[in-house]
């Protein structure tokens, strides 16, 4: 009796819970359209009007071990069309000849900066300036505190107000500085930027540069399309629009130089820096009272490279999972906190219930509804019915998303590609889901015991450079 | 097999649940399809103004003499037209500029639409009947052009004002001052091109009495850009503003970059004791621009500063002072003791080197 009383609890949770979580995201998705519909429709007279409005910017990028791609990366990043921008290479301890490469390729000599340490990392070793481009600089430093305390080194040596930080091995959109410095422009307020990332598998890069947008033909790949969809047009840019977002991508994002130094650079003892470095920012803002806007534009400014294969993938999923945890933990602060706004009064609880214990409620309510359906206390089309409505309702997700990217940018140029979007929205629901939560699931358990995890080797295939 | 769980309701909601999620997404992925659809059309129409009207509005505006035989202007080209007419009005000026407005009036209506289009609720569509009456400079277009700069959104503030600027700048005037007090949404340097568009000489006055008559705390962000339209006019007020609020940090630091007479440099030297380190990064701009050997013992004490900027601008200063040379900068690093200011000056002599 008492576990026939559990089992309706558990469906009547299972069913509420992605109803609810449906929900908030389908508000969120409508939210999206909205701003994306103001965005858009003011888009180009803006561009007319902060087409001379340069803010400049420091472009801090770490890279480890990156030998064979730093020349390209550094090239691509040099060709932005922008009017005053540095880049700032930060070499963390390269074992390969990351270095000797970015010193032949781009003339660079030894520079006696006077560097100044705002925020502690570990020794810097030389510093080196190119003299084919004025704008180009490399700090080399000993390896150790991951991308974090690389990126520090590069705040440590960047001259300007923001700057942007990335990875050596996105591609970036060539107008993507000018999209993105217009929130700082626009409102003075703005301490951070994040943009549309989006998967550059399948795609054409010729010398950096993209050139042709497609589809990935490796079905991981193509399912993470449809997931970044989802997760930047949908849920990032309704956060934005209330100022409650929770993640400004390590992928691509600009920040308030200051700011950042203020709150004590990114932390090399977490994994996911991207993420605690924007709550804490929301958390530590929030907390002096002052008015500040982490923003998001829709705009596709970052192409990135998507695991292929599914030990990749599940090493990443885990440490976002894991990253998301710690952020959370660390910053617990934020939720209800007194002026934390959207951020702490909805994120920040809608994050913990519906993306950090989500694998929980997921995996939990199939094995106990399979367990219940083995007990012969459920019925196969029971079963079935609950299966059904969440794979529906993320289906109705999904296609929202296709919605909002037809509405703004229409990246993907094929009527073709939709339609292959689509029905990858549907059978991402047959497996690919239900493995993730419990990837997730494993990452959750492993951070609550403590158990370590490295950041690894991606195995990045490229098969889009040329 | 019946559900042995008793709750046939829980069951009924999943499928309905299931039901209406799936016709919701079967829905949105036909609006996802008509979307495509309809911008793939608006896409065609849009080439087709420009193979039809691009090279028939560029005759007109290049060539004198009768205006070519124009087609009759259908409603759903309209906007793109009109796009295209802003453009080349943006890169004319001129007999140019009056030729494309005659054929604006009377063959193709452009100014009755614009005044129409001028209270669509979309941005884009109103900005755009704004920049098309601006071109026109028809006084009659004042009323809805200045009702439009006091819209809430910036972008189509700002163009209003611009269109204002176009009709009659020295009438514009005194409502973009207002605008100029009141919002902090206009984005500087352009509200500076709008300025100098105006004219140096009918901008001049309202600008001094602004910026003398401004409450404090706007004066910094307003008067770098201000200092663009007329230099010598910024100097004026930023020694003027200098004198008034010596205590202001925000004014003093935008003042110094702004200050262009060496004869005040003394004046200023009690800045390199502000608590602020904004201003004494100023100051050593300030130095930097107009200094001379005179100046080498303040900036060299700058150099010593805590904060590395206030260091970099003026090891980039002392470089720059009138009658430095290599050995005096020589001199100079000999007598520094400050590990700090040697090694920024390191720096600015190995910059300098490779620049």
């Amino acid at each position: 009796m008492i576990l026939r009383h559990f089992i309706t609890v558990v469906q009547w949770g299972f069913l509420g819970y992605f109803i609810v979580l449906n929900a908030i995201y389908l508000t969120l998705a409508f939210i999206a359209m909205f701003g994306l519909r103001r965005y858009m429709g003011g888009i180009s007279a803006a561009e007319r009007v902060y087409s001379h409005l340069q803010m400049p910017v420091s472009l801090v990028v770490p890279a480890y071990n990156e030998a064979a791609t730093i020349a390209t990366s550094i090239r691509a990043l040099l060709q932005l069309r922008y009017q005053h921008f540095e880049v700032i290479i930060v070499n963390d301890g390269s074992k390969d000849d990351t270095l000797a490469t970015m010193i032949r390729e781009f003339e660079l000599t030894p520079f006696p900066e006077a560097y100044r340490v705002q925020i502690k990392t570990k020794p810097v070793r030389g510093i080196y300036r190119s003299l084919k481009y004025p704008n180009l600089r490399v700090i080399d430093k000993e390896n150790g505190g991951g991308k974090a305390d690389a990126t520090n080194a590069g705040i440590n040596a960047a001259r300007y107000p923001i700057f942007y930080c990335g990875d050596a091995d996105s591609i970036l959109d060539p107008h993507s500085l000018e999209h993105v410095v217009r929130p700082f422009l626009e409102d003075p307020r703005t301490v951070a930027c994040g943009g549309t990332v989006r998967i550059i598998n399948g795609c054409k890069v010729r010398g950096g540069v993209l050139e042709e947008v497609g589809l990935p033909r490796n079905p991981l790949a193509l399912v993470q399309v449809v997931e970044y969809l989802r997760a930047f047009l949908g849920g990032r840019l309704g956060w934005s629009s209330i100022n409650g977002m929770l993640i400004v991508s390590g992928a691509f994002g600009v920040f308030h130089r200051d700011t950042v130094v203020e709150a004590g650079g990114f932390r090399a003892d977490v994994i996911g820096e991207d993420m605690e470095m924007t709550v804490r920012l929301h958390r530590t803002l929030a907390a002096r009272g002052q008015r500040y806007r982490v923003a998001f534009i829709p705009d596709p400014v970052c192409w990135t490279d998507a695991p292929e294969d599914v030990a990749t993938l599940a090493k990443q999923r885990k440490r976002w999972q894991r990253g998301l945890a710690e952020s959370l933990w660390e910053n617990r602060k934020l939720c209800f906190a007194r002026g934390s706004g959207a951020a702490g009064w909805l994120a920040y609880p809608f994050f913990v219930l519906f993306e950090l214990l989500s694998p929980v409620i997921e995996v939990g309510g199939l094995v106990v509804m399979a367990i219940a359906f083995g007990l012969g206390m459920m019925t196969g089309a029971n079963f079935l019915a609950f299966l059904a409505a969440a794979f529906a309702l993320g289906l109705m997700l999904s296609t929202t998303s296709l919605l909002l990217e037809e509405l703004s940018f229409h990246t993907y140029p094929k009527t073709r590609h939709l339609l292959v979007l689509f029905v990858v929205s549907i059978l991402e629901n047959f497996g690919y889901r239900q493995v993730m939560s419990i990837w997730r699931l494993q990452a959750l358990y492993g951070w609550l015991t403590g158990a370590r995890i490295r950041w690894g080797e991606m195995k990045r295939k490229a098969t889009w450079q040329q | 097999m019946e559900s042995s769980i008793g709750s046939e309701l829980i069951v009924t909601l999943a499928w309905r649940s299931a039901e209406v999620a799936g016709f919701g997404a079967a829905l949105l992925l036909l609006t996802s399809l008509i979307v495509r659809r309809y911008f793939e059309y608006k896409a065609r129409l849009h080439a087709r103004v420009i193979a039809a009207w691009r090279p028939l509005l560029t005759r007109i505006a290049i060539e004198a003499g009768d205006a070519p035989a124009l087609p009759p202007l259908q409603g759903r080209y309209l906007p793109y037209v009109m796009e295209e007419w802003c453009a080349l009005h943006d890169a004319v000026r001129g007999e140019s500029s009056s030729r494309l407005n005659a054929i604006a009036l009377a063959p193709l209506g452009l100014d009755v639409a614009a005044r129409r289009m001028i209270h669509s609720r979309r941005v884009g569509r109103r900005i755009l009947a704004i920049r098309t009456l601006g071109f026109l400079r028809d006084p009659s277009s004042w009323k809805p052009l200045q009702e439009q700069l006091g819209a809430a959104n910036a972008l189509v503030s700002f163009y209003a004002a611009a269109a204002l600027v176009q009709i009659d700048a020295q009438r514009a005037m005194p409502g973009i001052m207002n605008q100029l007090a009141e919002r902090e949404s206009w984005p500087g340097e352009a509200m500076a091109r709008l300025l100098v568009d105006a004219g140096a000489e009918v901008a001049r006055e309202p600008i001094r009495a602004l910026m003398l008559s401004l409450a404090p705390s706007k004066v910094p962000p307003l008067l770098p850009w201000l200092a663009h339209v007329d230099a010598v006019l910024g100097n004026e007020v930023a020694i003027e503003l200098l004198r008034r609020h010596p205590d202001n940090a925000g004014i003093v630091a935008a003042a110094l970059v702004v200050v262009l007479d060496p004869a005040v440099l003394p004046e200023l030297a009690r800045f390199a004791e502000s608590t602020d380190a904004d201003v004494r990064q100023s100051l050593a701009v300030a130095y930097g621009r107009l200094g001379g050997l005179a100046d080498v013992k303040t900036v060299t004490r700058l150099m010593c500063d805590r904060v590395w900027w206030v260091r970099y601008r003026a090891g980039q200063a002392l470089l720059k002072l009138k009658g430095m040379t290599a050995e005096r900068l020589e001199a100079v690093r000999a007598h520094l003791t400050d590990a700090y200011a040697r090694d920024m000056l390191e720096h600015v002599r190995a910059e300098a080197a490779i620049r």
